[in-house]
């Protein structure tokens, strides 16, 4: 019997707004005293009440649309009502039945709803004794909540790599989960293959052919997981502990469990003979938020380019490998100073890959030295031979021989990849990139448009 | 205004400790500023925030409790120059119709001490009739500003929701909750009025609606202005001597020139049943903060019918319940906003009780809640609808209760109805007889 | 109404005496509420707030003047179990 492993996935990350959420305290409470960064709305005080911060509003509806999901045009907060002593109110103002997004996709992980609330307050241990810190309390949280897709822990980190790429891309936080800004939430079954597709309902999954497997009975949570290395570990031990249970007849117990990064475990945590029933009702205390599709648009224009989009775009127009282009985009600092390099020479577009692997390479440091300089190096580097006409003839053929599609592209009118062309001849011939280019450009039939 | 500073204090010396009306007295005179409202003395029904004075909303959960900051309503008093002498007595947590659930003893009616002030705003009324302060800051959700001045001969504006700002008033049902002043007079009530109303930037739920110079307002005539007469509502539930002194004052009414138009309004009935499935589960929510954590005392120290009405709102709340009990609530909510919305389309204000009874006697509902729950029955619905409500003076039992009337209108209306009240209170003097305590 | 569930979910602690008397109390509550059942509200909205009012909100600044000076800035609460494992 193979049993397939079931993985949902929630993601906390919290917004890098100035304010918290529903208050004007300063949302950073990096090296403060405990509860010195409080006010009545944050600290639960009786009388207090919660106004919602814009920015964050827009931020997770720019991330939504990022995600390719669908906004809400009328939608709400709701009250998540249950008691816990980092939680002032008693109650946690989120949302339910109307999020800000809902049903968008990230690779082939569908991702069910994006929506926003309040960070709680921190417990904090200190030997036998245990205190409550509510500077965090009150700080924008948002909540992207994916539908159990993942099937092996391999996708549940290239999501997780490709969903931070893009919260940093979009500025919006800093997605860091060593300072607690992104904080995971696994949720894991396992599924036994079934002969026949099967479609069944149950309470503690979402209704979806399971592409032929038996719809597991119960479901367990993970918490406490502070890194990717940490959540693949737990998972990895979960993979086991259930596949062990469910080969010798037992099934898993529903519950939420902690990891021990200490002792490589996970171990039940809160006791679940009930789920919570946290009486969701809408939060009277702020009237609901309309987004038009004119505001929508409005965002979309803010969102600018994204990791992926970014890195297809630097293969085709800079000639870059796929590695290349991976690195490169992983933060869009060092994508944008690239490009920065490749404008000061513009001239010479051969350089662009070799500027990529000193970049890559680590052959100057990106972060403290200007473009221009850089630039200077690179075109200083390059020693050029003089070939003669019948030579570079030869070469500039077989260049073209073995990239047909480059040669299309530029009949068809993308003059850009001239410089592709260019990087390739120079590679083999050594011969200096203006020559080159004055050669190819009259060689070359003229490119449409 | 009738009283200032030495005055007041000489009538809480008097009569605090006969009536109970007020839980702290704030000491002292006070520096004030220059305003609408200088010289003015008033008290706060004491679920108001009020930094550096306890604020306890008659609760032993909060017996101690200092408050950390100031209520808005509170800061723009005194902003206006105005003196608080007092925080009052009320139900606990706003839950009550007669004062008889507060922790700190119930309030006795000044014109008959054997009897209720009415709830759960009994002590600023108290104190307001018998000259402890100016005027009186309450708090209505169900009719716990309109229920007490019907009991205690005052006058007192159920605001428009989100026309005064909530942040600073501990909330009992957030949606219903409306923040309100209470005067022997409806011209004071204008003033006051004036300086509290407007866009709070810390309440969501307050309203950009300008704010009218109400006391420019008042003195129009009542000429030709309908006065929609629900006769449904004067079901035999009503005391007669209550019905008849309505009936008088429509009379006064007709004299002055409103046109009586007859009205339905067959869901009126059902507020009550309304009320205690939303009011109840905003409050299970609103009240969970208290733990004793951060402070007040914990959870143990709540009464019994804050107890009650906890449990009440989480069952209508929870799963498998939510549906049949606050959705269905909210529904009937919808038909009941669009019932007011019709009939303002045929009057300009309704003309309706405040009470079904006369000031009950201390301990005569001890063992029936029910009982206190329903003589909410006239004064529950225009929160629902967020409607304003002015409640005034209109006669005597003959036993010297105190009985008043409200007259409703749309939402914002409030120069009109304080008008009315304005224009009632120039022809009639019920609202001058003091009590004789 | 199981008395006894509803007070563990609203983090009441309520005496045997009083799950009877509230028992019956909320009983007759309930009498009353449910003459709502004799309303039609098919495919009727609900109404959750009446401001009619949109998009209250405020712009990411921060206010300094509503934060509070604690006097008492230590919060012990009583031991939480397992949260170690």
């Amino acid at each position: 019997m193979s049993y397939y492993p079931i993985i949902g996935l929630e993601v906390h990350v919290e917004l890098a707004t100035k304010s918290g959420m529903f208050c004007g305290c300063p949302a950073d409470s990096f090296g403060k005293e405990p509860n010195t960064n409080v006010c009545p709305v944050c600290l639960g005080l009786p009388g207090a009440l919660p106004v919602p911060n814009k920015k964050a509003i827009e931020w997770t509806i720019m991330l939504g649309l990022a995600l390719g999901c669908n906004i809400n045009e009328l939608s709400y907060f709701e009250r998540k009502n249950y008691f816990y002593p980092d939680l002032p109110k008693g109650y946690q103002i989120s949302q339910n039945v109307k999020p800000f997004c809902y049903e968008g996709k990230l690779g082939n992980i569908r991702i069910n709803n994006i929506h926003l609330e309040e960070d709680t307050g921190k417990l904090i241990h200190q030997g036998e004794e245990t205190f409550v810190d509510f500077n965090r309390s009150g700080v924008p949280l948002v909540e992207i909540v994916t539908e159990p897709d993942f099937r092996s822990i391999e996708e549940v980190d290239v999501y997780l790599k490709k969903l931070q790429r893009i919260i940093r891309y979009l500025g919006i936080s800093n997605a860091d989960m060593e300072k607690g800004s992104m904080r995971l939430e696994p949720s894991i079954s396992m599924a036994k293959i079934k002969s026949q597709k099967s479609k069944v309902k149950s309470s503690n999954q979402n209704s979806k052919l399971l592409d032929g497997l038996d719809l597991p009975e119960y479901r367990v949570e993970l918490k406490n997981i502070n890194s990717f290395r940490f959540c693949r570990r737990a998972l990895e031990f979960e993979i086991y502990r259930q596949t062990e249970m469910l080969e010798s007849g037992k099934t898993p117990t529903q519950e939420t469990r902690g990891w021990n990064e200490i002792k490589n475990l996970t171990f039940p945590q809160r006791s679940k003979e009930e789920a919570h029933d946290y009486r969701y009702f809408p939060e009277p205390d702020i009237p609901p938020i309309r987004f038009a599709q004119d505001k929508i648009e409005e965002l979309k224009t803010k969102i600018g380019e994204l990791p992926e989009a970014k890195a297809n775009r630097f293969i085709n127009q800079y000639g870059l490998t796929e590695y290349q282009a991976g690195i490169l985009t992983e933060q869009k600092e060092m994508a944008d100073y690239y490009e920065k390099v490749v404008g000061e020479m513009r001239e010479m577009g051969e350089m662009r890959v070799t500027i990529a692997n000193w970049i890559i390479n680590k052959k100057i440091d990106w972060q403290k030295e200007p473009p221009e300089s850089v630039a200077k190096k690179v075109a200083a580097s390059q020693q050029t031979v003089a070939v003669d006409e019948k030579e570079l003839e030869k070469i500039v053929q077989k260049v073209l021989a073995e990239n047909p599609k480059v040669l299309e592209d530029y009949k068809n009118g993308k003059t850009q990849v001239l410089g592709v062309l260019i990087g390739k001849v120079v590679g083999i011939s050594g011969a200096d990139p203006r020559t080159v280019k004055t050669f190819l450009e009259n060689y070359l039939p003229k490119p449409a448009g | 205004m009738t009283a200032d500073l030495k005055a007041s204090f000489e009538k809480i010396k008097k009569y605090n400790g006969k009536i109970n009306a007020l839980i702290t007295v704030v000491e002292g005179a006070q520096p004030t500023v220059d305003g609408l409202l200088s010289g003015k003395t008033f008290v706060l029904k004491d679920s108001y925030l009020t930094k550096g004075i306890k604020t306890t909303a008659a609760s032993n959960v909060l017996r101690d409790y200092v408050g950390q900051y100031n209520a808005t309503v509170y800061q723009k008093l005194l902003d206006a120059g105005a003196t608080l002498v007092g925080k009052a007595n009320m139900d606990a947590w706003g839950h009550g119709a007669t004062n008889e659930n507060s922790d700190f003893g119930p309030v006795r009616n000044p014109y008959d001490l054997t009897r209720s002030a009415g709830g759960s705003g009994g002590g600023p009324a108290a104190a307001v009739t018998t000259g402890m302060a100016d005027f009186g800051i309450g708090e209505d959700t169900g009719g716990s500003i309109r229920n007490p001045a019907a009991w205690c001969n005052i006058t007192a504006l159920k605001v428009t929701y989100g026309r005064v700002s909530r942040y600073g008033c501990i909330a009992y049902a957030s949606s219903f909750d409306s923040v309100g002043p209470t005067a022997i007079t409806a011209q004071d009530c204008a003033l006051i009025l004036k300086v509290i109303a407007g866009r709070d930037k810390h309440d969501a739920t307050s309203s950009p609606e300008k704010v009218d110079d109400y006391p420019k307002m008042l003195g129009n005539s009542l000429r030709n202005l309908r006065l929609g007469w629900p006769e449904d509502l004067f079901s035999k539930e009503v005391d007669p001597e209550i019905r008849m002194a309505i009936e008088e004052a429509k009379g006064k009414f007709e004299k002055m020139g409103m046109e009586i138009i007859p009205i339905k309004m067959p869901l009126l009935f059902y507020g009550i049943s309304l009320y205690y499935v939303i009011a109840p589960s905003e409050t299970s929510s609103n009240l969970s903060r208290y733990d004793g954590l951060r402070f007040g005392n914990d959870r143990t120290f709540f009464g019994a019918e804050a107890k009650r009405r906890i449990m009440m709102g989480t069952y209508a709340l929870s799963s498998g319940y939510y549906d049949a009990y606050y959705k269905k609530a909210q529904q009937v909510r919808t038909l009941l906003i669009e019932e007011y919305k019709k009939a303002f389309d045929k009057c300009d204000v309704i003309l309706m009780p405040v009470m079904p009874c006369h000031p009950n006697r201390l301990g005569e509902f001890e063992n029936d809640p029910i009982k206190n729950m329903l003589i909410d029955i006239y004064t529950v619905t225009q929160n629902t609808a967020g409607v304003p409500s002015i409640a005034l003076p209109c006669g005597f039992s003959k036993t010297g209760l105190p009985i008043g009337m409200q007259v409703v209108g749309k939402m914002f209306s409030e120069g009109a109805l304080l008008n009315v009240g304005y224009q009632f209170q120039q022809v009639t003097n019920w609202h001058n007889r003091r009590p004789k305590i | 109404m199981d008395i006894k569930h509803v007070a563990k979910l609203a983090n009441l602690t309520v005496s045997e005496d009083e799950v009877k008397k509230y028992g019956s109390q909320l009983s007759s509550v309930l009498d009353l509420v449910n003459k709502l059942k004799k309303i039609d509200t098919e495919g009727v909205e609900p109404t959750y707030q009446v401001t009619g009012q949109e998009n209250c909100w405020r712009e990411d600044e921060i206010d300094t003047t509503s934060m509070l000076k604690l006097d008492k800035k230590v919060f012990k609460i009583p031991k939480i179990l397992n949260h170690d494992g």
